[in-house]
């Protein structure tokens, strides 16, 4: 699924239709459903399959906008059916080029039409759909003419003459009638609706039985919840922040979906063998500089304002730099390092937390931990705030993490991203060291949980803070490169 | 900041009516505030006309307008002034701030957000009942001229916030994107378009405004859009003139910037 079809379809239409994959592997149409827009895995062979997914997206937009009759099958031969279809499809594409012309250029490349001497309804069908799309194109073959004339008002195609369903119904009964006058044979079983970019028109018909597979297949995605609550009173000491989650199939935001829980880390025995100490890094007050002897500033230098003056009456040319000004000393860089501390990592734990400590960090730092046990539960520890030195009792809280439930990283990123984005700094990041793709107990769907930490991440560039990753697991790689894109990088734990 | 040339308020007085289409009652609220002296702080999305406002309400008002864009290094001594050495010995140049105050112009500080927190500080006598402003490097009490107003801009939507203590001290007009039968006869009139293809440009920024949330901080801003049509009245084509001057712009987003992108093709 090609996601700039979401914002598009919001930006053309103010319209959100959550759009779906179709399971099948082989199909080649789009159809809609009460769920959203169903689109097919891959576009067909012979069409650029960018423009194709904006063409079939486009489309079945323009059926949610413009489509909200639906025709009553009883007493409509297939032939017929297909014709109301055909026509429906050219009333509303001609309704949204009156809105956004543009969309003709994008529709019109697939109208491919063969002419034939001894055409079949299919191609006519084709053919006719091509001269009600393009007003300006000419067709000589009589049907085609006919259908062009019941469309529109006019010669040039500008007044549209199919307002009413009945209109359009009546309209299409009519060229039925002379496809049968034609003793023109249709198989409506093998009937595909051209071109290839359009749905199947289901949606134009009453709902059917069929359909309602896919609907039970769709509806068994989670959206969490039901878990709720069980890890609330653990955490009532500590602080509560309240995040959105990033629904990947709806697509918006829950507001108010996940509560974070922030603690500092408890603290642990700084005798513990587990524990190394490293080297401990006094951390740097910030400070400003004074600049003297400045072409710009905000006072004088006075030293430099006499040794001007002196030079100037003496006649000779003068150093006019003679203003002082503060700066701050050092474009300064601000880390948050994130520890995953879910059960998975309990492995891991030890290089993890050997990493934390052997990264080169310049500027004040941060350590802190997630695991979460449910949305309402995302339970965030500090072991070292920005401000805190390195020392033992410190590093004796970060030895003593344990690896405890699930990983909930969208929530535990925006709450980074909160922290960090409060610091004064000319370079904020937070770096996440995990084990793997995010999980939760009360969430089944694999690409939930990794479609809202990309949308966190992004969130994160919007305030001008940079999410990096830390993996160390090479199977996790390839769907966290979707969520941290550059900022990814591979951690082999031999290293440490 | 900190020019050795002298600066006069009369140079400063606007020369024709610049170009202003009220969306509501904002110039009479304006004159209001203006003939109460209470300083005015106009707040609102990134284009949408605060400093066309503010232009069109001193030539109303026939005041002078010294307009100051703040940034992160605008400090105090950029807004009230600063001693300069010249062949004869110091001299003390007034900055804008004080030239506004002494000569009763309207001061204008453009996105105030922006500027250095000292700033703020310098500014908070001129904008009470006291209306004066301590020059401590001069020595000097400057009372402000009876017609001088401050007047500042803010965009919300940025990543800093303005103090209870600042923002509690001016009158706040809220500026949005205008209607949209205003907002085609502004682009119309300032890019010199046909109405058509005006509310084609409006069209489109109405339709990126709405991903506004949903990947952009902001939609188009009615100035981009004046932009575009600016391109198009040069002979660009509309689809490349709204490339450049509304799609690219907006965001560096990948997938917002192909949404985009496919949406000026399908407007035009």
């Amino acid at each position: 699924m090609n996601p700039a079809l979401s914002p598009y379809l919001r930006s053309l239409w103010n319209i959100a239709p959550t759009l779906l994959d179709i399971t099948e592997p082989r199909a080649t149409r789009p159809f809609l459903s009460p769920l959203g827009v169903h689109l097919p895995q891959r576009a067909p062979a012979d069409v650029p399959p960018g423009r194709w997914f904006h063409a079939a997206a486009a489309h079945a937009a323009a059926h949610l906008v413009f489509s909200q009759h639906r025709f009553d099958p009883a007493g409509l031969r297939p032939v017929t059916q297909a014709l109301v279809g055909a026509l429906e499809d050219a009333r509303v594409e001609w309704l949204a080029c009156r809105e956004l012309p543009g969309l003709r250029r994008l529709w019109l490349p697939f109208h491919a039409v063969r002419l034939t001497d001894t055409p079949s309804f299919e191609d006519l069908l084709c053919r006719l759909a091509r001269c009600l799309l393009d007003p300006s194109h000419h067709d000589p073959h009589p049907w085609v003419l006919k259908g062009r004339q019941l469309f529109f008002v006019d010669e040039a195609g500008e007044m549209l003459a199919l307002r009413q369903p009945e209109a359009l119904r009546h309209a299409a009964s009519l060229l039925g009638h002379d496809v049968g006058q034609m003793r023109m044979q249709f198989n409506a079983r093998l009937y595909e609706v051209m071109p290839s970019y359009r749905d199947d028109n289901s949606c134009l018909w009453p709902a059917d039985k069929h359909r309602a597979n896919v609907e039970h297949e769709i509806a068994s995605t989670p959206q969490g919840g039901a878990a709720a609550g069980a890890g609330q009173s653990i955490a009532s000491a500590a602080q509560r922040h309240t995040y959105p989650e990033w629904d990947r199939l709806v697509p918006m935001y829950r507001p108010g979906w996940c509560a974070v829980h922030d603690t500092p880390a408890p603290a642990a025995d700084a005798s513990s063998p587990a524990m190394r100490m490293p080297r401990v890094v006094p951390l740097p007050p910030r400070q400003r500089m004074r600049l003297m002897a400045q072409w710009e500033g905000d006072e004088f230098d006075l030293e430099a304002v006499v040794a001007a003056r002196i030079e100037l009456r003496s006649g000779h040319a003068a150093d006019l730099r003679v203003y002082r000004r503060t700066e701050p000393r050092h474009p300064t860089e601000t880390t948050l390092l994130l520890i995953d501390t879910s059960a998975s990592t309990a492995g891991v734990l030890p290089a993890l937390q050997s990493a934390a400590l052997a990264i080169e960090k310049t500027g004040p730092f941060a350590i802190h931990s997630f695991c979460s046990d449910g949305r309402h539960a995302v339970h965030y520890e500090r072991v070292k705030d920005f401000d805190d030195p390195l020392d033992a009792p410190c590093i004796a809280r970060l030895m003593g993490l344990h690896s405890r439930l699930s990983t909930r990283l969208g929530a535990a990123l925006r709450h980074a991203t909160h922290l960090i984005a409060a610091r004064r700094s000319t370079l904020r990041r937070v770096l996440l060291l995990t084990d793997g793709k995010p999980h939760d107990v009360d969430v089944f769907d694999p690409r939930y949980l990794l479609a809202d930490a990309r949308q966190a991440v992004r969130e994160a560039a919007r305030c001008h803070v940079r999410i990096e990753c830390l993996c160390l697991d090479v199977q996790a790689l390839r769907s966290l490169r979707r969520v941290f894109g550059a900022g990814l990088r591979h951690l082999r734990a031999s290293t440490l | 900041m900190g020019s050795l040339m002298d600066i006069h308020a009369d140079a400063h007085a606007l020369a024709s009516e610049p170009y202003y289409h009220p969306a509501a009652d904002e110039c009479m609220l304006f004159e209001a505030a203006y003939a109460q002296r209470l300083p005015v702080l106009l707040k609102g999305p990134t284009g949408c006309g605060k400093t066309r406002f503010i232009e069109h309400m001193a030539w109303r008002l026939k005041r002078p307008l010294i307009t100051v864009a703040c940034n992160d290094d605008t400090s105090a001594a950029d807004l009230t002034g600063r001693w300069l050495l010249d062949a004869t010995g110091t001299r003390w140049q007034d900055g804008p701030l004080t030239l506004a105050a002494r000569s009763g112009a309207i001061c204008y500080l453009d996105e105030l957000v922006e500027a250095r927190a000292d700033t703020m500080v310098v500014m908070h006598p001129l904008t009470d009942t006291r209306r004066m402003l301590p020059l401590d490097k001069r020595n000097e009490l400057v009372q402000a001229h009876p017609d001088f107003l401050l007047v500042a801009s803010y965009n919300p939507g940025g990543h800093k916030e303005l103090k209870a203590s600042t923002r509690q001290r001016f009158c706040t007009l809220t500026f949005g994107y205008p209607a949209t039968e205003i907002e085609v006869a502004i682009v119309s009139h300032e890019a010199g378009l046909d109405m058509e293809t005006a509310a084609r440009l409006v069209a489109l920024g109405v339709r990126t405004r709405r991903l506004q949330g949903h990947g952009l901080d902001e939609g188009a801003s009615t100035r981009m859009l004046v932009h575009a049509g600016r391109l198009i009245r040069e002979g660009v084509p509309p689809i490349a003139a709204c490339r450049i001057a509304v799609a690219a712009p907006l965001s560096d987003d990948a997938e917002v910037s192909a949404a985009l992108q496919a949406t000026v093709d399908a407007s035009f």
